[in-house]
Parts: structure tokens; C-alpha cells; sequence
């Protein structure tokens, strides 16, 4: 102590006055009382970006905010059905449990935009568009109730989302009832967009069509579980044999399987950077770059029950440029189940990188 | 004025001594309770390492205190240059190292029980329940499944000779069951696990079992542990553990929770077939 008072070190009293002053502007940040405006995409000779219109924001907030509400007062629109809003929690609650845990990847309007997503890759899911990659549901559908639930318990396996199976039922099911509203939320903000930047309309037709639009998502929403896929036949045993002939079908030239995730199933296809017939790099939904699954990891995005997988080779998986099957298979249904078999063995297989007709450089012992 | 250190350190011996007491008097605020069957043997450990540097601390800082008191700095007295005191200087060098072989000594006999148990590896080793395959940021545990053999019994996938288990995890057509974030085991058994990582280090750290081991990418480390008889009451069918991971591992550390579900005998196995048929379930 002694040393402030010397000649030279006066300076050092400043210290602690000066880390109080640094202080200041410490607390908690206040809620954005509405959304960020939404960028468009814009192709400009060929190059795609993304790009705030001027004014756009001003001109549907009013309408927005009337039919969903602003961040911290969401609200279902009007004639909302019942069974997307299931939780015990009202909306407002569930987006403050969206804030605490899905906010900093997913972003406040559901963009998957928050402050981690640049770190992300795959990025965190963009609610926004109404599309939901691993769902039980056919390709034009949405995903049920418990889709969205089974994705929140169990989190999406070689991505950055996180299981949240220690939260309790009734706050996964407010976290459902949250998305679920951002997502109506998005679809009719995005549909407002393209009005508006087509023509002038005054309010009151603006609000008819968003709440036009609404309806008809929330129908879509409600009916999801009447469009459920169950495997059109029961699963076959696991066997060589069922491997072998899912390995045959695999290569063959009516599924092209090998074209994306290649003879090895490495996600090294021919296709599996640029489509040959565009010429143009693979795209997801979302603009973003995708890539084909990697087949010999064993990590199984949409859930690895075998069900799953029948799911994504008969469905394909919405958003992404893995195509819908189930015409493939129309003469023999029975060949997804070894086509899923085949994915199964292909973590524990040394498969040989050159095409070859029927056998396997290594097989599996017969499952018991 | 020059006292003031003085007091100052005095202070902070006592606020040193009070705070510790505080803590272990405070329910909640200690050691969590003890449910494995090694977990008395670490909290022993800790207690004897923290008397004898609660001791070293008091006597210590005692002196410090009393030195500076006595001797502080006065106006026209000058310090004293002592160089040399050949007593001192092997009384505070014997005396540590004494203490520190006795840790040595203490501690052998429970590292040896946990981390170099003749289950774990080596001729005796015990077939592993679980694989516990640490990732960002999550848990994910791959059981061996009713059979009790992890994947297809007889499988050589590496062409080594032998049906080696480790790799043969979640093999297709076996009934091996996988779980995230929950770690489901049974009471009063002894327990091997084969823990993994899948990116980069973690660590399993389940604090009532005083387990922890790091996750080294690369490496298979086997651990075990037993969860005694008396943390289920009668009647009670499981009972939940926190798991955390207990080595920096990226942005979501804090978030890397998981949880042990501690079964009685029969409710674990009748957990495996339910998880088992859930797999199957094309619901």
C-alpha cells in the first residue's frame, strides 16, 4: 500500500476506480421488442445472396405483429387448432424456455441465425421455411408432434444439437409449441414478403392473405399425423443374404445410391459435390452447401431404428437433394428393408471401392 | 500502520479456517454422499490430504503472521542478513518429504483398486456393460444388450484372430441397445466400462461415485465402478446421478450434462428389453 503514495505510482489509485467505471453497461440486455428484418434471397448473374429489401420490415410489421405477436408477447393466431399448443406453459413461457436453451443457435425468430450458429456446421435449422429434414411423415408433409419431440429428446446425432432428455416432458412439449409458432410464424411472414414486393396492397387486404396463409399452415400442422409412412411391408430377418442384396441394389443403376455416397459408401459419390446435370454445387433447402450422409459412421441423423431408415430411403429426407424412392420400389417392397440392412452393415464392412456385381469383400456374420 | 499486515494475514487465516468449517458443516456445501463402493476410500484420501495441509496452512500462516507483527519494519532499525541456517534448511525439507511418501504410501492402494483393477484389463479382465462414447456435447452410451455380449457373438470384424468386443458395438441384428445422456446400470454390481471419445478430450465424472476419467480420443479406457446396495430404499425403483464432463471440451462444457439412472437388478434388465423393443417398434 505504501507504494501508491510514491513518487511515480500516483497512478495506480486510478486502477480500481477505473474497473468500476468498465462496469457500467453490465446487466441484462433487453428483449428486441420485434424481429430483425428477414433477408431475401437475390440471384445476381447467376450468385446467390441474401439481401435485407428497404422498408420492408416497416410495411408487414404491423400485420405481423397483430396476427403473432411480438418476441416477448407471442401469440397463436386466431382459430389456432388446439393440438399445436399442447404444453401446460403459455406461449410467452415457452419463449422464454426457448430463449434460455434454443435461442443462441437457433436466433430469436427462429433463423438459425444466433450468435453460435456461425460456428455450426451443419447450421442450425432455419424454421423459417416450414421444412423439417428427419419427420415419419410423407415428402409434402409436416412432421408430427412427436417428431419434433424425438428430435428435442434424443438431439440430431453428428450435429451440434444437443439431446435435451433431462429437460421434463411439459418443457419439451412448450419448446414443440414455440417452434411450431415460429415456423407458422416464418411460412406467412415469407408469403407477406412476396406480396408486398410485387405490388402495393393496403393493410387490411395484407392482414387477409397472412391470416389466409396462417390457416392453411396450421391446417397442414394439424393434419401431419394422418401422414404417417409405416413400412408398406414387415422387416425381414437380418441375414447375409438380406445384406448382400441390399449391396446389389445399392449400386445398381436404377437407385443410384453409389452416385452420392459412393462405392464405399463414403459420401464420395460422383454426385456427391456438383450435380452433373446442372452443373451446379449440391444445395440444401436452405441455400446452404450439403453433403451426402457418410454412411460408414454409423451416425444416423433422422434416428437409427431401422424404421428410420425405411422412412428416409421411401421418403427421402425434405430439404435436401436425397429424392423420394418409394417408385423405385414399387414391383418389390420388400428390397428397402435390404437396402437398410445394407446401411446397417456398412459401418462394420471393408467395402472394396471398385464396383463389384454381388458379393461384398466382407460380410457379417448371420444375425441371432 | 506497519501492523496493519499483520492483521490483514491474521485475517485471512481466520476467514481461511472459518470458511472450510463453514463448508463442511453446511449440508450441501461438502463432499455429495458416497454411493459406490470406492467412494469411502477417495473421501478418506481427501480428508487426510486436507488435515495435513490444513495443519501446514494454520501452522504456516501462523508464523507469518506472528513474524510480522514482531518484526515489522521500524525507523532506524535495519534488517538483518541471515544466510545459511543449516538445521532450518533440513527440518522444512525432511519433514515435507516425509508427509509426501506418506501420501504416496496412503493413496497406492486405492489408485491401484480403481484405476488398476484386475477387471478392467489383462487376463482377468470382465466383460464391459456399456461403451460410453463421450462426444460435443453429449453422452452416448452403447449397451451389450439381455445377451450380455456386445454385437453378434463370433464376429472377428478386424481380422485379428479374435472376436474382440470393443468394435463390435451396435453390430446390425445384435440386440445391443444405444441411449444419450443416460447412463442406465443396475445396483450392487460390479461394472466395466469402455470409455471412448468421439472428437475431442472429455471426462466422465459422476460425483457420488467419486468417478472420474478422462476421454482420450484414440484410446478405449476401461473404468468401473459399483453402486452400493443401500441407495435404493425398498420399493424405490431407480434413483437419478448427475453425470458431467469434467475436462474443457468446447463451447458446450457447461451444457455436457447426462444423467445415471441407477436400476434395482430386474427393472434395469426389464429397462433393456423396452429400449430393445422401442428399437424395433416401426411406430
Amino acid at each position: 500500500m505504501k507504494v501508491c503514495f510514491q513518487k511515480g505510482f500516483l497512478w495506480c489509485r486510478w486502477i480500481p476506480v477505473i474497473s468500476l467505471a468498465c462496469l457500467v453497461g453490465c446487466g441484462p440486455v433487453a428483449l428486441p421488442e420485434r424481429y430483425q428484418a428477414r433477408e431475401v434471397p437475390v440471384t445476381n448473374d447467376g450468385e446467390l445472396s441474401y439481401q435485407q429489401v428497404e422498408g420492408m420490415n416497416e410495411q408487414i410489421a404491423g400485420v405481423m405483429e397483430e396476427i403473432f405477436g411480438g418476441p416477448g408477447e407471442p401469440k397463436m393466431p386466431a382459430g389456432a387448432p388446439a393440438s399445436l399448443k399442447v404444453s401446460g406453459k403459455s406461449l410467452p413461457e415457452s419463449a422464454s424456455l426457448y430463449r434460455r436453451h434454443c435461442v443462441h443457435c437457433h436466433g430469436l425468430s427462429g433463423a438459425g441465425n444466433g450468435p453460435t450458429a456461425p460456428f455450426l456446421f451443419p447450421k442450425p435449422r432455419d424454421y423459417r421455411l416450414g421444412l423439417y429434414k428427419f419427420t415419419s411423415t410423407t415428402a409434402d408433409a409436416k412432421p408430427t408432434r412427436q417428431d419434433l419431440l424425438n428430435t428435442l429428446r434424443i438431439g440430431v446425432v453428428g450435429t451440434s444439437m444437443p439431446a435435451f432428455n433431462l429437460l421434463d416432458e411439459d418443457e419439451r412439449h412448450a419448446l414443440v409449441d414455440y417452434v411450431i409458432h415460429l415456423s407458422v410464424r416464418g411460412e406467412v411472414e415469407y408469403v407477406v414478403m412476396e406480396v408486398v414486393a410485387d405490388e402495393e396492397m393496403d393493410e387490411s387486404e395484407l392482414r387477409e392473405i397472412a391470416v389466409d396463409e396462417a390457416s392453411s399452415e396450421m391446417a397442414r400442422w394439424e393434419n401431419a399425423g394422418d401422414m404417417v409412412l409405416m413400412p408398406e411391408t414387415p422387416e425381414p430377418e437380418f441375414t447375409e443374404a438380406s445384406v448382400k442384396r441390399g449391396h446389389e441394389l445399392f449400386v445398381s443403376a436404377d437407385l443410384q445410391c453409389a452416385a452420392c455416397h459412393g462405392y464405399t459408401g463414403r459420401g464420395d459419390g460422383p454426385s456427391a459435390e456438383v450435380n452433373p446435370q446442372t452443373g451446379q454445387p449440391l444445395l440444401d433447402s436452405w441455400s446452404e452447401r450439403i453433403a451426402p450422409a457418410n454412411l460408414t459412421l454409423g451416425l444416423y441423423r433422422g434416428g437409427r431404428r431401422p424404421v428410420d431408415l425405411y422412412r428416409r430411403i421411401h421418403q427421402g429426407i425434405k430439404g435436401t437433394p436425397m429424392p423420394v424412392l418409394r417408385s423405385a420400389f414399387r414391383n418389390n417392397p420388400e428390397d428397402i428393408w435390404h437396402v437398410v440392412h445394407f446401411v446397417q452393415a456398412i459401418p462394420y464392412m471393408d467395402l472394396d471401392p471398385i464396383v463389384v456385381e454381388t458379393t461384398p469383400s466382407a460380410s457379417p456374420a448371420e444375425g441371432d | 500502520m506497519q501492523k496493519l499486515w499483520s492483521i490483514l494475514f491474521l485475517g485471512l487465516l481466520v476467514f481461511g479456517v472459518w470458511f472450510f468449517y463453514y463448508g463442511m458443516t453446511t449440508p450441501g456445501m461438502w463432499l455429495p454422499e458416497q454411493a459406490s463402493t470406492y467412494a469411502n476410500d477417495v473421501d478418506y484420501l481427501f480428508n487426510v490430504i486436507l488435515w495435513i495441509t490444513g495443519i501446514a496452512f494454520v501452522l504456516t500462516e501462523g508464523a507469518l503472521v506472528w513474524f510480522l507483527w514482531r518484526y515489522h519494519a521500524t525507523e532506524g532499525r535495519k534488517a538483518t542478513y541471515i544466510h545459511h541456517h543449516f538445521w532450518a534448511e533440513i527440518i522444512w525439507t525432511v519433514v515435507p518429504a516425509v508427509i509426501l511418501i506418506y501420501i504416496a504410501v496412503a493413496q497406492y492402494g486405492t489408485w491401484n483398486n480403481i484405476k488398476r483393477n484386475p477387471m478392467l484389463t489383462g487376463p482377468e479382465q470382465k466383460q464391459a456393460m456399456a461403451q460410453i462414447v463421450a462426444r460435443q456435447f453429449e453422452w452416448r452410451f452403447r449397451y451389450a444388450g439381455l445377451d450380455g455380449q456386445p454385437g453378434v457373438a463370433g464376429v472377428d470384424d478386424d481380422n485379428n484372430g479374435t472376436a474382440d468386443d470393443w468394435d463390435e458395438w451396435g453390430y446390425p441384428g445384435s440386440d445391443d441397445v444405444e441411449s444419450v445422456n443416460e447412463l442406465h446400470v443396475p445396483i450392487g454390481e460390479e461394472m466395466v466400462f469402455h470409455l471412448r471419445s468421439f472428437d475431442v478430450l472429455h471426462s466422465f465424472f459422476v460425483p457420488d461415485f467419486r468417478v472420474k476419467q478422462d476421454a482420450v480420443p484414440g484410446l478405449v479406457i476401461p473404468l468401473w465402478f459399483q453402486v452400493l446396495e443401500n441407495q435404493l430404499e425398498s420399493g424405490q425403483a431407480y434413483k437419478d446421478y448427475d453425470l458431467i464432463c469434467a475436462e474443457l471440451c468446447g463451447w458446450g462444457h457447461f451444457k455436457m450434462q447426462g444423467k445415471v439412472r441407477v436400476h434395482t437388478q430386474d427393472g434395469f434388465r426389464e429397462w433393456l428389453r423396452e429400449a430393445e423393443q422401442k428399437y424395433r417398434d416401426p411406430g
